[in-house]
């Protein structure tokens, strides 16, 4: 299986790079500037970074017709959906 | 809270970072313990601090893995749908346990994870001849100029080993990659290298779905978790590529040896 999914794989390496660096950057940026407001900004796009991965699976198993573990991928994203809406829901 | 310099909590996570992804793990067994006991911080701010400090380690090594092809997507996949369930709801009940109960059951959880990995360290989960078919779940690894085969078993305990570790995940800030690797080394056939690589795939969005609660509820010491998280970077990538050079089997022995050490003292903590 891991010849299938060769180019799947780039492309996650990718995506969870490209958000380590920018949430790396962001917070960097709110620890010398001492603000809270970017150290929260950078918090949140390290949290979307695997929330971003998960969706790339589910569209590289989508592309690749594997239905049963796109769909799968698909309920852990659903998951993380009603995480942020219970958060957000306790927060009030 | 004490206060610390943002550099000095910085290398606190780029050690601990380091260590977790020589093991597969997420590096929050050894931050919490390390910020608590030595440190002095609350460990409900810790807590919250080592959930992004580990997204950031888990997902640092995981892209040098998936660059070795070591992480088994469709298995990820299935594991990913018990953490996060898991993972979500221990995030949100966290808030309801005291400080004593909570290092009662990171020492505890901690325990008995050495406990398994140190008796079944021997064991080898690969099959060396390459005409035997994996199924739809198992996979093949190269070690050296040899392919190896292996089959995934008992898909139930892999899922119960899951949810369990997600729970632990979001109670204790870990990734819960000392519950699936043992579990899946010692009882579903997975050999060491995939489990961990797989697991510390999964392990980003598990602490992912933890530390959502946690942000949305604005319970966030901002600049702590934010160093932390910085220094866990560099940290987990160097450890990544340390974790070429070490034999399968010392690495077993090792983490064996390191859970039931900081398990006994933070269970000692609680006491």
């Amino acid at each position: 299986m891991n010849g299938a999914f060769a180019r799947l794989n780039r492309w996650l390496e990718a995506i969870l790079s490209a958000g380590l660096v920018a949430s790396a950057g962001v917070l960097l940026g709110g620890l010398a500037l001492g603000s809270e407001r970017t150290l929260h900004a950078g918090l949140v796009l390290l949290v979307a970074t695997p929330v971003a991965r998960v969706l790339a699976v589910t569209a590289g198993f989508a592309h690749a017709r594997d239905w049963l573990f796109a769909a799968l991928s698909f309920g852990v994203l659903a998951v993380l959906a009603i995480g942020t809406v219970l958060g957000v829901a306790a927060a009030r | 809270m004490p206060e610390y310099p943002p550099l000095l909590l910085a290398l606190a996570g780029a050690a601990t970072g380091m260590l977790g992804a020589v093991l597969g793990l997420g590096g929050g067994v050894f931050l919490v313990p390390l910020l608590t006991l030595v440190f002095g911080l609350p460990i409900r701010a810790v807590i919250a601090a080592s959930l992004f400090s580990v997204i950031a380690t888990a997902s640092a090594s995981a892209t040098v893995s998936l660059r070795r092809g070591l992480v088994n997507l469709r298995l990820g996949m299935l594991l990913e749908v018990a953490t996060t369930i898991g993972g979500l709801a221990g995030g949100l009940v966290a808030s309801r346990l005291s400080q004593r109960q909570l290092f009662l059951t990171f020492g505890g959880t901690l325990a008995a994870m050495g406990v398994l990995a140190a008796l079944r360290s021997g064991r080898r989960n690969v099959i060396a001849d390459p005409s035997v078919d994996p199924g739809r779940l198992g996979g093949r690894i190269t070690e050296g100029t040899t392919e190896y085969v292996y089959r995934v078993r008992r898909l139930g305990v892999a899922g119960a080993a899951s949810l369990a570790a997600g729970a632990i995940a979001g109670l204790l800030g870990l990734g819960g990659g000392i519950v699936k690797v043992p579990v899946l080394t010692t009882f579903c056939g997975v050999p060491i290298r995939v489990a961990a690589a797989t697991s510390t795939f999964v392990i980003g969005v598990t602490a992912s779905a933890a530390a959502i609660p946690y942000l949305a509820r604005g319970d966030v010491a901002l600049p702590l978790t934010s160093a932390v998280a910085l220094g866990a970077l560099p940290g987990s990538l160097a450890g990544a590529w340390l974790s070429e050079l070490v034999q399968a089997r010392s690495l077993k022995l090792l983490m064996a040896a390191v859970l039931l050490a900081v398990g006994a003292r933070m269970g000692l903590e609680g006491l």
